[in-house]
């Protein structure tokens, strides 16, 4: 018996090690040092790589993500794989580096004098993945598509202009009443209610969707999950998709557009954030970092800095997002412009993105962060600085000396990840010690906190005060960021109905954010109405911005390719994937970039 | 001694004497065990750290609010240290992001995760208590009811459960105890239940009833205190168990509310994830998970050992 | 034996329906619901398509008898979270991979725990003994979490003999297998000692002893096998934990199996999911208390059934 359970204990021993033995060399290793090139090497579309390029097998490029529940964003933009960054159906217009707009599906357009009706020209030989033509009708049926009640694309706010929206949508009239409309195969046209200066910007995000694979079915999303049904008109398609570990994408070779791809596989691997950083350091990942996922943690960027060979491969830039606190200015105590205007003096930026979000933050004052059309951020930067002193005098005016007989608050932070959690932290000790409020921090899941912020507006329960949470562009046009907080009021609307999302109203915000949607052809000109209108939000403390992102990204320096080139600001960026042509814009090469 | 158990043999009513005994013999038992001796110091450093982190008993009195004692400063105070400072003299576990200093987020997560832990097991002696004594008592129809109550809880999976609890009622301190003693009473009341069932068909108890003791006379004076050996150690051993399942729900992002520390939010918010650079920030929290675990884990079982007579002739 | 399987199985069936009912209001009673939240407030029109889209509209207890009567045809309905899969689809093409890791947990558990609690017991109070219950304590009071990192940092990052996560071959078994088997050898070895050390105290043992039997002999007939009994009892509850799953295992070495839809499933709201699981686990919760007890009557001739 003794040596039977030695015996047990041996085998265990053994089966582990043979385990262990019998695996092929651990982890992937980075590309070899090249083979001896036999001549320039070409992809499947043709393209000839430049000539430092590795072979052809070795054009794969991976990097992490994590899983979700579609393919497409006809089906649901907030829960898509990030699959869709190759452009999978494609869009109308890719934006620049600069985020101008630039010819892609789309190859040029036009708008009317009075600006309600914008003609787009398709480019003539363009075809899905399948072979089959892409026409206009693919264009009308993917604005029908988004019209529908049940989807919960909920970012469609911004097509509100177009003509009949509202109507199909609550399914008053059919969807083949929508102002959108083919004139002929390669041309078709949208007409809007009002102006809408900047339709042309939210054209980036018009994904196309294949008319002829998705008309039979309307009612789900799930047929882009399968590669059979993956009908792409973009530079990758669908090859594999081996759910709960990776996406493969493949280079299309039907693809005639302007972002031919260099690259032959993408690869896109589903991993925890927590061991990405730990993963591309062993060679597993081309890339890491570049989202709001907590890829590049703290001590990842302390161990960058004080590490010279991965500092080498670190891209940092600016993002559009803006991290700021609002408050129920409906419902006291925050109702009251002297306690918004407390907090907003009594908060630090400056510590806090030098502490806890070093190297991920620079301060905000306003709401459009630096380089976003229409941004004022010099001009307003004083108008909330930081000054305890008076903070204490403003909160002593309201009532509330030395914090007495302040009511004991809740900051609500959203799905908050730890720098968001380290942030609210940081406030809280800032408003108790300059202040001296006592604040808890409570996180709240997605679900959870949608339900409160809608009770808060649409019902005024008053029990969801004061929050940290992020707003990030949706497109690059100064109406954008600012829409968060007003925009054209309806007649005679309630005001749990005005436009926005929180529970602060403005009526000359709302009338200077409209006055401007009338301003065409004069991008200056409205942006000076949106600089009008922010101050009156500073002013007024609708908000106290906090900080705006940075991304980082480490990006091995085999990968090169015109994505690394800086834009007219000299910032190089690792793009976010729906607003680039990353994948079709790198290389894997044999020399290193700089 | 040796006279005190002869008395125990003449005197006519043995309950209290009888009790007594057990658990002095018991008390002996356990202090001859080295082990369980350090199990106790640890717990006793432990409960000492984590009420004296600050002077909390006499700032009512002196009209202030309370002043850190152990800790070196308030939970709370940000930007004392330069972030994510390494251990030193200034800093004895050095800073974490918020350039709070450890040392005292540990000092005070001490007290919230022991509370938790212990005030967790507590409530569920409460539930699982009077729940499985009704049902060993009585027997018959409450006992049916009863145990299919218990049977339901315990095939819920205990941390989606757990989970759906904190969603519904939201984070914070008592829900998280709340939601721990839901899922740790069932065990506590089967025992419990057990030791009724067994009890109730010996002899003193019977003996009790030929004379006609009443009912709560002989639940809480014969049956309760013999009883108590098995949920002692059971609710000894729930202690580690429930600060490892409060570190789990921290981990996923629905345990106690920052900026007030517990070990298991250090580890799983700022710990794990900057465990690669930030080695301070997960391993304090860890090593002090692992210290106060192993001290009620020797306690309770230096307890077990203790109460049950059968170990007695091997020691 | 027969009849007592069989009113066993009986009263699983009315625990699982009470169950079903608890959990299905529960879930419902969450705030929050299975789309995608957008950054805008909806309008309750698109609230109430988005309900009608899920099936969310009609009042919960009508939600809960339709879907009792797919339970009934064994449907338990598609995934939200996977819109393409069914539930049972779902599990299982996730649970085998999960399963999978739990048994080869299972066996490394056994396999080294029971080993060294038998070896400790018998070198009661020498190095090997302390150095056994060192060991299993410190498997026990660590989380396995910290353990899945401290292997990747070790193994993966510094020595790189191992992948950092992916399940593709049996490389990548080994860190998680090791990092979720530690605790389970840790208290095996820990019952193993104590139940081992209780019975060769046990009169029979110093009978035999005095018999004059040989020591291998005496372990082997009267110590393992009384010693080995009353565990059946303690590792069943085991195996359901292991083969069910870790979120924190499966998350850290990315594993594609069920584990983290444990905790996913509630953050998603994926209701068919959650009460799925639920039904899964209360099943295999009563399964092995039951092969748990019909196993001991077989083991244990003293135990008979009432």
């Amino acid at each position: 018996m003794r040596r039977q359970l030695y015996l047990i204990f041996a085998v265990s021993l053994i089966v582990v090690l043979v385990l262990a033995a019998c695996g092929a060399p651990a982890a992937p290793a980075a590309p070899e040092a090249a083979a001896p090139a036999t001549g320039p090497v070409v992809n499947r579309l043709g393209v000839t790589l430049p000539d430092d390029a590795l072979p052809l097998d070795q054009q794969v490029f991976r990097y992490p993500s994590n899983e979700q529940t579609y393919m497409t964003w006809d089906a649901s933009v907030y829960s898509e794989n990030d699959g869709d960054s190759f452009g999978w159906p494609d869009s109308c217009v890719r934006p620049d580096k600069d985020f101008n707009p630039q010819p892609n599906t789309c190859e040029s357009w036009s708008v009317s004098d009075d600006g309600l009706t914008w003609t787009f020209n398709l480019q003539q030989d363009k075809v899905w993945s399948d072979g089959v033509p892409l026409t206009a009708d693919d264009f009308v049926f993917t604005f029908q598509r988004f019209a529908r009640p049940d989807y919960d694309f909920e970012w469609f706010y911004s097509m509100m202009g177009i003509k009949n929206w509202a109507q199909v949508v609550s399914g008053e009239v059919a969807p083949e009443e929508l102002g959108v409309k083919a004139v002929d195969d390669h041309t078709f046209t949208i007409e809007t209610d009002f102006p809408v200066p900047f339709l042309i910007k939210i054209m980036a995000d018009v994904w196309v969707v294949p008319q002829h694979i998705v008309k039979d079915r309307l009612d789900d999303g799930t047929w882009a999950l399968n590669p059979e049904n993956y009908v792409s008109a973009g530079p990758f398609v669908l090859e594999s998709y081996e759910k709960g570990k990776r996406l493969t994408f493949v280079a299309n070779d039907k693809y005639t557009g302007p972002y031919a791809p260099m690259l032959d596989k993408v690869i896109v691997e589903f991993m925890d954030p927590q061991v990405r950083f730990a993963a591309y350091k062993n060679g597993e990942l081309d890339a890491v970092g570049g989202g709001y996922t907590d890829d590049l943690p703290p001590s990842a960027m302390a161990e960058i800095m004080a590490n010279p060979d991965l500092k080498k491969d670190l891209v940092s830039w600016p993002n559009f997002i803006t991290y700021y606190l609002f408050f129920d200015a409906w419902n006291a105590p925050f109702d009251n412009l002297q306690v918004r205007q407390a907090f907003s003096h009594a908060i630090d930026r400056d510590k806090i993105v030098n502490g806890p979000l070093q190297y991920q933050a620079v301060p905000a004052y306003s709401m459009n962060p630096p380089g976003f059309p229409g941004e004022n951020v010099e001009g307003l930067k004083d108008v909330q600085a930081f000054d305890p002193a008076k903070a204490q005098q403003l909160l002593a005016d309201a009532g509330f000396p030395n914090g007495e007989g302040f009511p004991r608050l809740t900051l609500y932070t959203r799905e908050a990840n730890p720098a968001l959690t380290n942030a609210a932290e940081a406030i809280a000790s800032m408003l108790k010690e300059n202040l001296n409020l006592d604040i808890e921090i409570q996180n709240l899941d997605y679900g959870s906190y949608m339900d409160a912020l809608r009770a808060q507006k649409r019902e005024k329960s008053g029990d969801f005060l004061f929050a940290l949470v992020p707003y990030e562009f949706d497109f690059v046009d100064g109406s954008n960021m600012l829409s968060v907080w007003g925009g054209c009021e309806a007649p005679d609307a309630d005001l749990s109905l005005m436009p926005g999302r929180h529970t602060w109203y403005n009526a000359e915000y709302n009338s200077l954010l409209c006055e401007a949607g009338q301003v065409l052809n004069d991008e200056a000109k409205r942006n000076e109405l949106y600089q009008q209108a922010e101050r009156i939000l500073i002013e007024d403390v609708a908000l106290v911005p906090i900080y705006h992102g940075i991304f980082n990204a480490l990006v091995k320096p085999y990968v090169k390719g015109p994505m690394f080139e800086p834009n007219s600001k000299g910032q190089v960026t690792w793009n976010r994937f729906r607003f680039s042509s990353r994948e079709s814009e790198i290389y894997k090469s044999t020399g290193t970039r700089e | 001694m040796a006279t005190a158990e002869l008395d125990v043999v003449n005197r006519p009513a043995p309950r209290v004497l009888r009790r007594r005994s057990l658990y002095r013999d018991a008390a002996r038992r356990f202090f001859r065990n080295r082990l369980s001796i350090i199990g106790l110091l640890i717990v006793a450093i432990l409960l000492f750290v984590a009420i004296f982190a600050d002077d909390w008993f006499l700032a009512p009195l002196l009209g202030r609010d309370p002043q850190p004692l152990i800790a070196h400063y308030g939970y709370d105070e940000a930007f004392i240290g330069p972030t994510g400072a390494f251990p030193s003299a200034d800093f004895w576990m050095g800073a974490d992001l918020n350039g709070r200093d450890e040392w005292s987020r540990i000092v005070y997560g001490a007290r919230i995760s022991l509370s938790i832990a212990i005030f967790s097991q507590l409530l569920a002696l409460c539930i699982g208590l009077p729940m499985g004594a009704l049902a060993g008592w009585h027997g018959g129809k409450v006992d049916f009811v009863i145990m299919r109550v218990v049977d339901i809880m315990s095939a819920l999976p205990v941390l989606l459960l757990a989970f759906l609890l904190m969603l519904r009622l939201g984070a914070s301190y008592w829900n998280v105890l709340l939601a721990l003693s839901l899922t740790t009473w069932i065990e506590i009341c089967r025992l419990t239940r057990g030791q009724f069932l067994t009890l109730r068909e010996k002899e003193f108890v019977e003996a009790s009833r030929a004379v006609g003791s009443r009912t709560p006379r002989i639940v809480f004076g014969q049956i309760l205190p013999n009883a108590l050996a098995p949920l002692i150690v059971s609710v000894t051993l729930g202690v580690p168990r429930a600060i490892f399942a409060e570190a789990a729900l921290s981990f996923l992002g629905v345990g106690i509310n920052p900026p007030t520390p517990s070990w298991g939010q250090m580890i799983g918010r700022e710990g794990i994830a900057n465990m690669t650079y930030f080695w301070h920030l997960a391993l304090f929290p860890a090593l002090m998970i692992a210290f106060t675990m192993l001290g009620f884990t020797l306690v309770g079982d230096g307890l077990r050992d203790a109460l049950d007579p059968k170990m007695v002739e091997g020691k | 034996m027969a009849r007592y399987i069989l009113t066993r199985l009986l009263g699983l069936l009315f625990v699982l329906w009470v169950l079903s009912m608890i959990t299905f209001w529960l879930m419902h009673d969450v705030p929050g619901g299975p789309w995608a939240y957008g950054q805008q407030l909806m309008s309750d029109q698109q609230l109430d398509a988005l309900k009608i889209r899920y099936g969310l509209d009609k009042p919960v207890w009508q939600q809960y008898l339709i879907w009792l009567g797919g339970v009934v045809r064994l449907d338990f309905g598609m995934s939200f979270k996977h819109p393409d899969e069914s539930v049972m689809a779902l599990i299982g093409r996730t649970w085998p991979i999960t399963l999978h890791l739990g048994l080869l947990t299972l066996l490394v558990a056994f396999g080294i725990g029971i080993p060294l609690g038998i070896v400790a017991a018998m070198k009661q109070n020498t190095w090997i003994d302390y150095l056994a219950t060192l060991l299993s304590i410190f498997g026990f009071v660590t989380p396995h979490f910290v353990w899945g990192i401290l292997f990747i940092l070790t193994f993966a990052l510094y020595l790189k003999w191992l992948p950092t996560g992916g399940w593709e071959g049996p490389q990548y078994w080994i860190l998680p297998v090791l990092a979720y088997a530690f605790a389970p050898i840790a208290m095996i070895a820990r019952y193993t000692r104590a139940s081992v050390v209780e019975a060769l105290r046990a009169d029979h043992v110093r009978t035999a002893r005095a018999k004059g039997l040989g020591e291998r002999s005496v372990m082997s007939h009267h110590v393992l096998r009384n010693a080995l009994i009353p565990m059946v009892t303690v590792f069943g509850p085991l195996i359901p934990d292991l083969i069910t799953g870790s979120i924190f295992i499966e998350a850290i070495f990315r594993i594609p199996g069920l584990g983290s839809y444990w905790v996913t499933s509630t953050f998603d709201r994926d209701y068919p999911m959650i009460i799925g699981l639920v039904m899964l686990w209360a099943v295999l919760i009563a399964i092995t208390y039951l092969i748990t007890d019909v196993l001991y009557v077989f083991l244990d001739p003293r135990v008979r059934i009432r």
